[in-house]
């Protein structure tokens, strides 16, 4: 075993923490309190190869691979965690999507440019009576002619408004049986629009919202995979993006567990650093150790995607379970470790605890991640 | 026309150093991680952005001798130059991917352990084939604080050197250099070749990209002995004697009572207990 990073993934992820510190840092949290998405950082983040990482050479990515790309998001996530689910959504839904399931003529045309930040790109399958349960999704794609005519209406797509590339999930109709198809498009479409921004309690600095689909009239070269393979594509693509979420939540909690270090070493109480508390020090021995085991497990299942596993979907669906769940309790213990000043919005850990609460809900539920370990033991 | 750039590794800014207990002198290195010194990538970026630009016009370059590598690359390139352990390397890789050419290393314990002088006596004989118009190197080094080696290296090339470059202007024949002193600004013209130290402010380092940190990969470190230079380290001319950690911060004294009581008291105390007035 060898558990040393490559010089490459090194330097990409000491990259992305110069980055995130430097550029991130000094407007993340007026960003998340007047809920400001900014395009601009996160296209810069894409110039450099960042929202890239896993995309192959020949289609403009730098195919850092996995372990770097895991690695790059936790950096960026201790300081805004908002950048770092747009940076996980466009890199392993999006991009990994149409790597494995696009035509050549979708590859060439959409990977060149969302791999470099000239397009941002979204992922959008859950509707607003389809969450845990994608296959009762109601928007369709009706045969019309040579191509397809969609209608419905998408909710929670994370980079919606600021997306030029668009997955979309329907259903079909495959020979009088229901099944789901994948399409992908380009903002600007007829009959395409962004419906509701929502009003989120963390990641306020993402951008979430509705996509409306009225009589979108797509041709069939928009299919994405094969018809009816929609729910597939979903699913095996999500494997992918629960390395990223876990990322992002390892690296909130990091930045957690960092501040209550800083925080407890300055703040005086009964005549001494409250860090010479046995109580305090408990809870910090505890939080590091999570972090710690987290991490661990991230590289790890980064690993095994980057070293071409077949399906790591048990392995996916325990690092997600585990991390954000994880990052809940250190986030908890953060706060304790601030007292009342934690509860305040001057300081970062509540930003934090905020942050880290939609870990445990989006690409699938901690109880959708057991049901999936379950199957996995079980069979 | 050559750009020669100084590299050295030196402590990540967020370590924690501490004086290793068994080797004086020294610091412990086990848990620390290090990095390119930053003032060197103000360096390796006014170096890469001359070479994008086109390079320099012709004009004077260090004339290439006996004892020098055989380093000439062909047209205009920006080497850099260090001496360091091989843990060196990678302080080396981030000034590739940041966009130097290659890298030369002396690794040698003689030369890694030798004081200023003679590093930088070193270093001339390593850059001297290489026949460069402009050597950079960062002002000073964020751990030691020490600022000599640019200068040494010009000292033993016989070249002029200008310290602490704030902006830097290069004609075929000249560089300009603009030093912001105290109260105002010093412009120094030096004859080219010429060494010049860079400070913060003369150019905003360029984060690597993703495909030039993979580009960074296939570029040479060729590493040097002192027998291929042709040199020696010869005795120790400095060391560094002692290094210790500075003492923990006493507690403080608490001063309770009415504004005017609290002043006099404090300043019976400043006087008279730690007699700093």
């Amino acid at each position: 075993m060898d558990f040393q990073f490559s010089d490459e993934a090194r330097m990409a992820i000491d990259g992305a923490k110069r980055f995130a510190v430097e550029k991130l840092g000094p407007g993340a949290a007026e960003r998340d309190e007047k809920a400001e998405v900014e395009v601009k950082l996160l296209k810069e983040l894409g110039e450099l190869g960042y929202l890239g990482m896993t995309v192959p050479e020949e289609h403009g990515g730098s195919a850092l691979g996995a372990v770097a790309y895991a690695g790059s998001v936790v950096e960026v996530a201790k300081v805004d965690a908002g950048v770092a689910v747009a940076m996980s959504v466009q890199n392993s839904l999006v991009n990994d999507a149409i790597e494995h399931f696009g035509t050549e003529a979708q590859k060439g045309e959409f990977l060149p440019k969302l791999a470099s930040g000239g397009w941002i790109g979204c992922f959008s399958l859950t509707e607003a009576n389809a969450g845990s349960d994608p296959a009762s999704m109601r928007t369709t794609a009706v045969k019309d002619g040579d191509g397809y005519l969609l209608n419905g209406t998408k909710n929670f797509t994370t980079n919606g408004a600021i997306a030029d590339a668009v997955i979309v999930f329907t259903r079909c109709d495959l020979g009088g049986k229901p099944a789901n198809s994948a399409f992908l498009l380009k903002k600007g479409t007829p009959g395409f629009s962004i419906g509701k921004h929502e009003n989120k309690m963390g990641i306020r600095s993402s951008s979430t919202t509705e996509m409306v689909f009225t009589n979108c009239r797509l041709p069939k070269e928009a299919l994405l995979g094969e018809e009816g393979k929609g729910l597939k594509i979903a699913l095996t693509t999500l494997d992918g993006g629960r390395i990223g979420i876990a990322a992002q939540a390892i690296g909130i909690a990091e930045a957690a567990l960092d501040e209550s270090v800083r925080y407890s070493k300055e703040r005086v109480q009964f005549g001494k650093p409250i860090a010479e508390l046995e109580g305090i020090q408990f809870m910090l021995a505890d939080m590091a150790t999570e972090v710690e085991v987290a991490k661990t497990m991230l590289f790890r299942v980064a690993w095994m995607k980057e070293s071409g596993a077949k399906r790591y979907t048990k392995e996916a669906a325990m690092l997600k379970l585990f991390a954000s769940e994880m990052s809940h309790r250190v986030c908890h213990k953060a706060i304790q470790v601030h007292g009342g000043y934690g509860f305040m919005k001057e300081y970062k850990v509540e930003r934090l605890y905020r942050d880290q609460r939609i870990t445990e809900i989006y690409e699938g539920t901690s109880e959708i991640q057991r049901f999936v370990i379950a199957r996995g033991i079980l069979g | 026309m050559n750009i020669a750039v100084l590299l050295r590794q030196v402590p990540d800014t967020e370590a924690k150093v501490v004086p290793d207990p068994d080797l004086r002198g020294r610091i412990m290195e086990s848990e620390i991680k290090f990095i390119l010194n930053p003032y060197d990538e103000y360096a390796v970026e006014e170096a890469v952005r001359i070479i994008e630009r086109g390079g320099l016009a012709p004009g004077g370059q260090v004339p290439g001798g006996a004892g020098g590598l055989p380093l000439s690359g062909g047209g205009g390139e920006a080497v850099g130059f260090c001496i360091g352990p091989d843990r060196a390397e990678t302080a080396l890789r981030s000034a590739l991917a940041l966009g130097l050419a290659r890298a030369v290393l002396v690794s040698d314990p003689a030369a890694v352990e030798a004081d200023v002088v003679t590093q930088g006596r070193i270093l001339a004989a390593a850059i001297k084939g290489f026949a460069p118009s402009l050597i950079l190197a960062g002002r000073e080094l964020i751990d030691t604080q020490e600022d000599a080696l640019a200068a040494v290296v010009a000292h033993f090339l016989d070249i002029p050197h200008v310290l602490g470059a704030g902006k830097i202007t290069l004609d075929g024949e000249k560089a300009v250099v603009l030093r912001e002193v105290e109260g105002g600004s010093l412009e120094i013209a030096a004859s080219l070749p010429a060494a010049v130290s860079c400070s913060k402010g003369l150019n905003e380092p360029r984060y690597p990209s993703l495909m030039a940190i993979k580009r960074s990969k296939a570029k040479e470190i060729r590493k040097v002995s002192l027998a291929e230079l042709g040199v020696q380290s010869g005795p120790q001319k400095s060391r560094i004697a002692e290094l210790k950690a500075p003492p923990p911060r006493a507690a403080g004294v608490r001063v309770e009572g009415e504004p005017a009581v609290v002043a006099a008291k404090g300043i019976e105390w400043m006087a008279d207990v730690a007699k700093v007035i």
